[in-house]
């Protein structure tokens, strides 16, 4: 696999240099375009319009590439990966949801497609808008498909607007969805953690998908005020910061960060659904170990494929990596790199993060998501 | 001369700006050292609590074995003919043990419902008669100026659910009822039951007309040690009841007012049985045999290392079912002794000094594959099943053993249930399913039910089959599931507890287990289409 990867401060520079690529004899089937609020992501879109390869793009909280031991933790840049992957094993679709659809029926609708792209799909799905339902949507998406994985897109923590764009088509409000032949390409994935619970484990005593409104019978609001003492002013930071740890009734363990706090009601409203009857407490970060925990989740998946030779290697972190690790950030990336066999890497540091093999359930926050992709010859 | 000014103001300014950065790194580092030390922290308290309540359930094991002797010699005095004083005496001493046994066995659940080992033994209930029961178990604690009301109307069908937690509930909380009510009426009521898919949502109430609880104590009921009474009582009850319907998936509410009295509402689910009306219940089954059964011809060994145990056993074979037993020390001398004698059955401790339980199974399944071996422990935690299991175990049962224990194993031996082979391969799946059947229906109702279970089974098979092959924990989970239900029906016991145990791995995405166990178990099913 051939590959480029630029990065740029401006759509001006990005488009020179894409142009330049082609250019040199370099012919791209599929493109990475990983770009900070800081540039109209509509004129971005729009620019990208005269390229016939595919393009997935995403707004972002911070750009990563890494390439031949060059590791890079960007913020406001556009970061573009161009490759030359065979182009008959991916399709790509950007959707809306309309006023008229829901979320489930939305996933349902894009992983229909996705079959009837390819008998044996996987999906790489990208999201966009703050209040988008992902676990909703993802539910439908498993309908026909397992093998997810993806991201939410950011807004270098402005919480504003979201994008995911192609060429074609940009939402702040939808999902993007690149399907891939595994009949023709190999992909793996790992998630690594670094939160850990503390304290006594609660039960959520009543919620409704991402809306807590009581744990262990009190409002839910208590929960995090004993601990913390926070305010809405301290969100979502605080909320990232310190996730709550769920334990869903059919025992797996996720972490949802609370986005928002209802005075009123004494509810908590989190980035992702938590299950009534799930048993929680609340987490916070492991320290500088995150790194060994990431890089090892990575490692662990290739130990178990031993001649799983990678060809490009996707990372999908939390936002909350970024911001609890500062300049730490970029030696979590380059372990990710060197336990990927040091391929091409890109990625963006995400509001949540996608990502399903034997879970059953695919949205997360607070992880890092790796997809490593080989070429099938 | 301004050139030169500002030239070292910049200096200035880097210098500065360094300085920042130093600053900043070592904030950045601080920060993550104070995660990192508060991760660990939190991590030794979790090792600290974990072996605090190792410590309280392993404290809890061992005083029941002196104490099970206790009861079960007084139980066995109780007999000898004694004089009035020596009856009271010997009641006050029961009683006492018997408080000190239940205390012991709250403590021990405490235990494991804070290290999340409380596994429920779902099984197929006669929901109603279950709670009936519990009625009936607290019946003679209730004051005499008091009534007992209870609505518990009968459910045409059959639902999963693990007896012996939900009487745990149910009889906590009418104790406590029975406890706080001098006069008036206590009201024990099926309030609801809604159908959702094949879950039942059960909701039943407890409404009395005592003492009520104080605001103050309310907020603190189900903690452990909250206890209402100043008094007496551990302050257990309530708290397990709380978690164990929360292990259900459910709840418990309370609503109260002091000087009028307390309304406890339970809410729990379970799943509901395809099954109508026909029973399988372990205990009817008893009830309906005993009365016919001889016991006394019956070869028994029991390998018990506590011999003060052991003479109870003895003495409780010999009262009871008047049978003789033989008995082994350990393990070895088990092994030794079943190749040396002709036994009908063995009573194996799991735990024991020289060659424990599990070993001298094992042993004994090299060279006899046919003789029933019941495991008795006092762990009875998933992992001790599976191993009794695999190392060729037939059943198992949780100390102390009670008489009833025994008469249900030894009427499964008079009925045959234990002649399913182990760990070898003769096929006589389809001769049990025969016998099973044939216990409620005719030859030709029989066969015809034996077909129709074949046909289930083959797709059960070829589902897991396919859903393994993918990994799929979850379509796994619903497959050994259906499975199960096969198994139930064509009353292949062990196989159906295979079953359950694969899809609780199933259940917890545990597949490195599921890949342990399924070629054997898939080949245990298979031979019934041999």
């Amino acid at each position: 696999m051939r590959h480029k990867i630029i990065s740029a401060k401006s759509i001006k520079k990005l488009i020179e240099e894409i142009d330049n690529t082609i250019l040199n004899n370099f012919t791209p089937t599929l493109a990475f375009v990983y770009s900070s609020v800081h540039y109209n992501i509509t004129t971005l879109s729009k620019k990208l319009k005269k390229y016939d390869f595919l393009i997935v793009g995403s707004s972002t909280v911070g750009e990563i590439y890494a390439n031949n031991n060059v590791t890079e933790v960007k913020n406001e840049t556009i970061a573009c990966m161009l490759v030359d992957l065979d182009k008959s094993a991916f399709s790509l679709k950007v959707k809306d949801l309309n006023k008229e659809e829901d979320y489930y029926k939305l996933g349902t609708k894009m992983a229909q497609w996705s079959k009837k792209q390819f008998a044996n799909p996987a999906i790489l799905t990208l999201t966009s808008g703050l209040h988008f339902d992902n676990d909703t949507y993802l539910k439908g998406l498993q309908t026909e498909v397992d093998n997810l994985f993806g991201a939410v897109a950011g807004d270098d923590n402005l919480f504003k607007d979201t994008y995911v764009f192609s060429q074609n088509k940009m939402t702040t409000f939808g999902a993007l969805v690149l399907a891939i032949d595994r009949d023709k390409i190999d992909i793996l994935s790992s998630r690594g953690f670094g939160w850990s619970g503390i304290g006594t484990q609660r039960i959520v005593t009543k919620s409704i998908k991402n809306i807590v409104y009581t744990i262990d019978d009190k409002p839910a609001i208590n929960f995090y005020k004993e601990y913390l003492n926070i305010t809405q002013d301290d969100m979502p930071s605080m909320g990232a910061n310190y996730p709550l740890e769920v334990q869903l009734t059919n025992g797996q363990v996720l972490y949802r960060a609370a986005v928002y706090i209802n005075q009123d009601e004494g509810s908590l409203i989190f980035s992702g659904h938590v299950e009534e009857g799930a048993k929680v407490r609340i987490s916070a970060p492991i320290g500088e170990q995150i790194i060994d925990h990431v890089e090892e989740s990575v490692s662990m998946t290739l130990k178990e494929k031993k001649d799983f030779k990678v060809d490009l290697t996707l990372i999908f972190p939390c936002a909350a990596h970024k911001n609890l690790l500062g300049s730490y950030g970029k030696r979590e990336v380059e372990a990710v790199h060197n336990a990927s066999q040091q391929t091409p890497l890109i990625g963006f540091y995400a509001y949540g993060e996608i990502a399903s093999s034997k879970e059953s359930n695919a949205f997360h926050n607070e992880t890092f998501v790796t997809v490593l992709l080989r070429e099938k010859i | 001369m301004r050139k030169k000014l500002l030239k070292k103001r910049i200096q200035e300014l880097e210098f500065e700006l360094n300085l920042l950065q130093v600053e900043h790194t070592q904030l950045e580092k601080s920060k993550l050292s104070t995660y990192n030390l508060l991760y660990r922290v939190n991590k030794e308290l979790d090792e600290a609590l974990a072996n605090k309540q190792e410590f309280i359930a392993s404290m809890s094991h061992e005083l029941r074995s002196p104490l099970t002797a206790i009861l079960g010699n007084s139980s066995l005095l109780a007999e000898t003919g004694l004089t009035k004083q020596q009856q009271r005496y010997l009641n006050q001493l029961n009683d006492s043990a018997e408080f000190l046994m239940a205390l012991l066995a709250d403590l021990l659940d405490v235990s494991k419902l804070k290290g999340s080992k409380i596994e429920l033994n779902v099984q197929e209930t006669h929901l109603d008669k279950l709670l009936i029961h519990c009625a009936n178990m607290v019946e003679s604690k209730i004051a005499e100026d008091v009534e007992l009301i209870v609505n518990i109307p009968s459910l045409p069908y059959y639902a999963f659910a693990d007896k012996k937690r939900v009487q745990q509930i149910f009889v906590n909380i009418l104790t406590n009822a029975a406890k706080f009510t001098k006069k008036g009426k206590i009201e024990f009521s099926l309030f609801e039951i809604n159908q959702i898919d094949d879950q039942l949502e059960v909701i039943v109430t407890v409404k009395d007309t005592g003492a009520g609880i104080a605001e103050n104590i309310k907020e603190t009921l189900f903690e452990p040690f909250a206890s209402t009474d100043v008094e007496e009582g551990t302050g257990l009850g309530l708290y397990i009841s709380h978690e164990l319907a929360a292990l259900m998936g459910g709840k418990i509410e309370v609503d109260s007012i002091v000087g009028e009295g307390t309304c406890f509402k339970v809410t729990f689910y379970c799943e509901k049985s395809s099954l109508k009306m026909r029973n399988l219940t372990t205990n009817t089954y008893i009830s309906k045999e005993k009365t016919r059964r001889n016991y006394e011809h019956l070869k028994v060994l029991i390998v018990e290392d506590i011999e003060i145990n052991r003479e109870f056993l003895k003495e409780m074979f010999k009262v009871f079912f008047s049978i003789t037993v033989d008995m082994a020390e350990n393990g070895q001398v088990a092994v030794e002794k079943v190749k040396k004698y002709s036994y009908d059955i063995i009573f194996m401790d799991m735990r024991m000094p020289i060659l424990n339980g599990l070993e001298a199974s094992k042993q004994i399944r090299d060279f006899n594959q046919t003789i029933p071996i019941i495991c008795m422990s006092a762990n009875v935690y998933r992992e001790d099943k599976h191993e009794a299991q695999v190392a060729g175990m037939n059943d198992f049962i949780e100390k102390p053993l009670e008489h009833t224990d025994i008469e249900t194993r030894l009427a499964k031996l008079a009925t045959s249930v234990f002649r399913e082979p182990k760990n070898k391969d003769i096929n006589r799946l389809r001769q049990m399913s025969m016998q099973h059947f044939q216990e409620y229906f005719d030859e030709e109702t029989s066969l015809k039910f034996i077909s129709m279970a074949e046909n289930g089974l083959k797709s059960s098979i070829s589902n897991i089959e396919k859903n393994f092959s993918k990994k799929e924990c979850f379509s796994l989970m619903e497959n050994f599931h259906a499975i199960k239900g096969v198994l139930v029906n064509l009353g292949l016991e062990e196989l159906s507890q295979t079953a359950d145990l694969l899809q609780d791995y199933a259940k917890d995405d545990d597949f490195v287990n599921i890949e342990k166990n399924i070629d054997l178990f898939l080949e245990k099913v298979k031979e019934f289409f041999n």
